[in-house]
């Protein structure tokens, strides 16, 4: 198959299942028995697949639609914040999947991603909303952490069948 | 793939220890400098009295003079409107402010009271 066919279908797919957890995500009331603003933000788990197994341009690419998804159904705010957070932990991600010398295991990519997602957040809204609400920081630094590392375990679980090899 | 990645390293501990003790810091820096319980009292938007709730001993009450005189209740951790002489008295009936940001007007006497701080945050993440 033509490679460049082959980057963009695994993107898409990497994107479809990226909008999909977090519109399960949204479904779920996990909200109920959670601080307010966290989720597990499983989505990840697509990102760190495209930038493990297609490129780094790709998880971007798919953090980007990932936004734009929030963007449609919550809105402007909501669309910022994602971007945020979606940038500055595929950045991460990127960084420590496709660097040469892993010095980081998936549980470590994970809660990185995490930290790096809450962080670029509070940074957004805190810009956005005028006042700083960084006194949220260590619940969802706490929080981030437990649920960063559930990614790194669930991206661990996954078979590296999901891709073909590009021949 | 140059190396096959692990589960966990040692590395990854030391991150998780490490944000677990930033978090626990951040918590305890932000717990110590947010004690206080602050009801502020404006008047035509200026500001007449600045009252920490939580070292009132006993209940007194501030009149605030004006065309129309209000009455505001100050007790320990909660503050409300007590009487006002205007014919609505919709800041009476707003009930006690005993929660961080919330906030009582009375529009006629133009008196306007509030506890400073934020309240309950509605997140939007994703």
């Amino acid at each position: 198959m033509n490679k460049r066919t082959l980057v963009i279908a695994q993107t898409g797919m990497m994107s479809a299942l990226a909008v999909a957890i977090s519109a399960i995500e949204m479904l779920v009331p996990v909200t109920s028995f959670l601080p307010p603003g966290c989720r597990i933000g499983f989505s990840n788990v697509a990102t760190m697949l495209a930038a493990r197994n297609i490129s780094a341009f790709s998880a971007f690419a798919v953090t980007v639609v990932k936004s734009l998804f929030v963007f449609a159904t919550r809105g402007f705010t909501a669309f910022l914040l994602s971007l945020a957070g979606g940038v500055a932990s595929t950045l991460l991600c990127v960084m420590l999947l496709r660097g040469k010398r892993k010095k980081f295991g998936y549980i470590g990519v994970g809660v990185s991603g995490a930290a790096a997602h809450n962080l670029a957040q509070l940074a957004v809204y805190s810009v956005l909303a005028g006042q700083s609400i960084w006194y949220y920081a260590p619940i969802l630094l706490a929080f981030g952490t437990v649920s960063g590392a559930l990614t790194g375990v669930l991206f661990f679980l996954l078979p590296q069948s999901l891709f073909m090899k590009k021949e | 793939m140059n190396e096959r990645m692990k589960l966990l390293k040692i590395n990854d501990i030391i991150v998780i220890i490490c944000l677990l003790l930033v978090s626990v810091g951040l918590f305890l820096a932000f717990r110590t400098g947010d004690e206080s319980f602050v009801a502020v009292v404006e008047k035509d938007g200026k500001e007449l009295y600045r009252i920490d709730l939580l070292t009132i001993k006993k209940p007194y009450v501030i009149t605030v003079d004006g065309d129309i005189p209000v009455k505001i209740l100050v007790q320990y951790g909660s503050i409300c409107f007590s009487d006002s002489v205007c014919r609505d008295r919709l800041c009476v009936n707003m009930g006690a402010l005993s929660v961080k940001g919330q906030t009582a007007v009375c529009l006629p006497a133009k008196v306007n009271i509030y506890i400073t701080g934020i309240g309950g945050l509605d997140g939007v993440t994703g």
